[in-house]
């Protein structure tokens, strides 16, 4: 638990500077941020520490986003989910309904602190 | 002249009754005088009974054979007449009309010994020859209209046959279907039974066969899966020679040279064939299949024309399949081209979307001194890091767009792949911290490479070991010379996040035909290939037994033979 009382926040994204950014930007705003490189990772974090949002990304080695999505939910995951997506529309379609909401790279700092003050819980 | 006795009146009386020609001549010194000409004389020659008598028989006779007809009057003379014209049958020569024309007529001549004068009278029938020339030329002109009539059908038979063809061949672009419609046009068309047989990927392969009778058809249908297609069989010798070949009768023997065993001999037995046509699909120089024409229950008999049809049909179904296939190779092309620009575009943006977000975090936070001196630090570097990967990655795209446009021409120099195996590994070093390199190598091994690309294609490999890799662990890059002239470079890892199956799978798809790229293998790796695909050589990954993964390049040294052989 944050000590300001913000919410814990899971970025899952294989790319080391993406994870980093989030990670800074939204400690910075007072949120815990655990991080994971890729989807087996993020489910063992899940089980391990409850989580109030996260923001996953859709292409990753190993388990993909999408992959990762199924797992959350058999698992009876409540926690909401923004997609961080570099993907066309095509692939997002899929994905898009079993998600709160869609963060497109490159996405800014604002439109990041925004989505995550409205979703986090 | 002579009062006319009452015999020779009697005599004109009974010939003028008649149909056919007669006229009497008297021989004389100088000729033969025309004493008797009947009706039917008037009519054939023109010349009235008036006109005629008394003038010599030279009268009818046409300028041409006058001579001939004098020669044979001395003749006569000499020995009498008698018997020598009526053992002649009747001659067939032309007659001379009054109004100057030709009349073909046959002649018969007989003497006829009048009392006291032997020989002296002469009489000729004459038959008029051009009903029977007329008949004749009906009959000609009928058969010539008839062959007319038949080779006209034959020919519209045949234009029809093309122009279905053309439809069947232009109506899809798939080419199963394609020769499937023509197989069963040629039957009944052209054919009993018609068979096409196509070369893909270096296998023959039945695509279409047909004959109109479902029953037969289903039962041969169950050989030719016992059997299919042997390009070694006398059948389709014609996928080598590319010539067409023409079996006007089908003997015994062609079945036996082409049965794969005693009950396949039965089946084709059982076939009743009786003619065939074998006829290669030939487009742009290239063999790309054959049809097979046969005859059986239609005992129809091929022979040249047939040929020249059958390759007519040929050269359009072959143009049909090469279009085909020209269609589907650019349709792969634009998926690829997509695939290659979503690819870039999801590798552009990470780099862009770290930049961009640590550039507004140091905005906003950097100089209200919010961040402390460490986390400004770390975001400095990431700026840098992620420009430079995001140069790089710039520079792979052209490279990669440039070898799918054209030949990118290699910068080759002397180097020393052993050195450069060390290079890669420290530049990879700077890059993780989590990953832990090592190098093996044993000796230096010179080549003749593009070292800018090659540095980068072997960088790729490891980058992309460690992006399979992302929690860390051991990487391995080593070399060794496999031949004298080729080396092999393999980068190891003992990955267990991303399954090697999995991986293999990846790669699999990334290294398709058609050069698709594997979106999931990144445009480092597919840049990789291609650089590796430049120099000659090749790439493949091997899954390593107790986990991980082993991308393995080899490469040919390159250079004259003389030069890469002497370890210089």
């Amino acid at each position: 638990m944050s000590v300001s009382g913000k919410g814990v926040i899971l970025v899952v994204d294989d790319e080391p500077a993406i994870r980093e950014f989030v990670a800074l930007a939204l400690q910075a705003e007072g949120y815990t941020v655990h991080q994971a490189a890729e989807g087996g990772e993020a489910l063992e974090t899940l089980a391990r520490v409850p989580v109030g949002l996260i923001l996953l990304d859709l292409r990753m080695p190993g388990m993909s986003g999408g992959e990762f999505l199924d797992a959350h939910r058999e698992r009876g995951g409540t926690a909401p989910v923004v997609l961080l997506a570099a993907v066309g529309q095509e692939e997002l379609d899929q994905l898009e309904p079993l998600a709160a909401e869609v963060l497109r790279k490159p996405f800014g700092l604002a439109e990041l602190l925004s989505v995550v003050e409205r979703r986090a819980t | 002249m002579d009062e006319p006795s009452q015999l020779e009146r009697l005599l004109a009386r009974v010939l003028g009754a008649l149909r056919e020609v007669v006229v009497v001549g008297r021989l004389e010194t100088g000729g033969c005088r025309i004493v008797l000409w009947n009706e039917a004389a008037e009519r054939l020659l023109g010349y009235s009974a008036d006109e005629a008598l008394g003038r010599d028989v030279e009268l009818i006779i046409p300028t041409a054979l006058r001579e001939g007809y004098r020669q044979g009057l001395d003749r006569l003379r000499r020995t009498g007449g008698g018997k020598v014209l009526e053992s002649r049958g009747p001659l067939e020569l032309p007659a001379l009309h009054q109004e100057g024309h030709e009349v073909p007529v046959s002649l018969t001549l007989s003497v006829l010994e009048g009392p006291g004068e032997p020989g002296q009278l002469i009489m000729g029938v004459i038959r008029d020859l051009r009903p029977r020339e007329l008949a004749e030329r009906r009959r000609l002109e009928l058969e010539t209209a008839d062959a007319r009539r038949q080779a006209s059908e034959a020919a519209n038979r045949r234009l029809r046959l093309l122009v279905a063809a053309g439809a069947a061949l232009s109506a899809s672009l798939d080419y199963q279907s394609t020769l499937e419609s023509l197989a069963r046009l040629a039957a009944p068309e052209l054919a009993d039974w018609c068979l096409i047989d196509m070369v893909e990927e270096g296998q023959v392969r039945r695509v279409a066969i047909y004959h109109q009778d479902a029953e037969k058809l289903a039962r041969i249908r169950q050989v030719r899966d016992r059997y299919p297609p042997d390009p070694n069989r006398p059948r389709l010798q014609v996928l080598q020679t590319g010539q067409a070949v023409l079996h006007p009768e089908i003997r015994d023997e062609l079945l036996q040279a082409e049965a794969r065993s005693p009950e396949h001999l039965e089946e084709l037995r059982s076939m009743g064939l009786v003619s065939g046509m074998v006829v290669p699909l030939v487009a742009r120089g290239r063999i790309l299949g054959a049809i097979t024409l046969l005859t059986s229950e239609s005992g129809r008999r091929y022979d040249e024309a047939d040929l020249a049809l059958a390759q007519e049909l040929a050269g359009r179904a072959a143009l049909a399949v090469d279009n085909a296939r020209l269609y589907r190779e650019a349709r792969e092309a634009i998926r690829a081209r997509d695939a290659f620009l979503s690819a870039a575009a999801h590798d552009l943006k990470t780099p862009i979307t770290s930049l961009r977000g640590f550039a507004e975090l140091l905005l906003r936070h950097g100089t209200a001194e919010e961040l402390d001196s460490g986390s400004l630090r770390r975001a400095l570097q990431v700026v840098d890091q992620q420009s430079d990967k995001l140069a790089r990655l710039v520079s792979e795209l052209l490279d990669i767009s440039r070898l799918q446009t054209g030949p990118l021409a290699l910068r080759r120099e002397w180097t020393d792949l052993a050195r450069l195996v060390g290079e890669v590994a420290d530049t990879a070093r700077s890059r993780s911290d989590r990953h832990e390199l090592s190098v093996r190598v044993t000796e230096p091994v010179r080549a003749w490479v593009d070292r800018v690309r090659l540095e980068r294609a072997l960088l790729g490999l490891v980058e992309s070991a460690m992006k399979h890799n992302p929690e860390g662990g051991a990487i391995e890059i080593g070399l060794e010379r496999q031949a004298p002239d080729e080396v092999r470079i393999w980068v190891l890892d003992y990955g267990q996040t991303v399954s090697p199956e999995r991986r293999e799978a990846i790669f699999r798809e990334a290294s398709q035909p058609g050069d698709r790229l594997g979106t999931a293998m990144g445009l480092s790796a597919e840049a990789s290939r291609r650089i590796v695909l430049l120099h000659g050589g090749e790439m493949e990954l091997e899954v390593v037994q107790g986990g991980g993964v082993r991308m393995v390049v080899r490469l040919p040294l390159g250079g004259e033979p003389a030069e890469a052989g002497d370890g210089r």
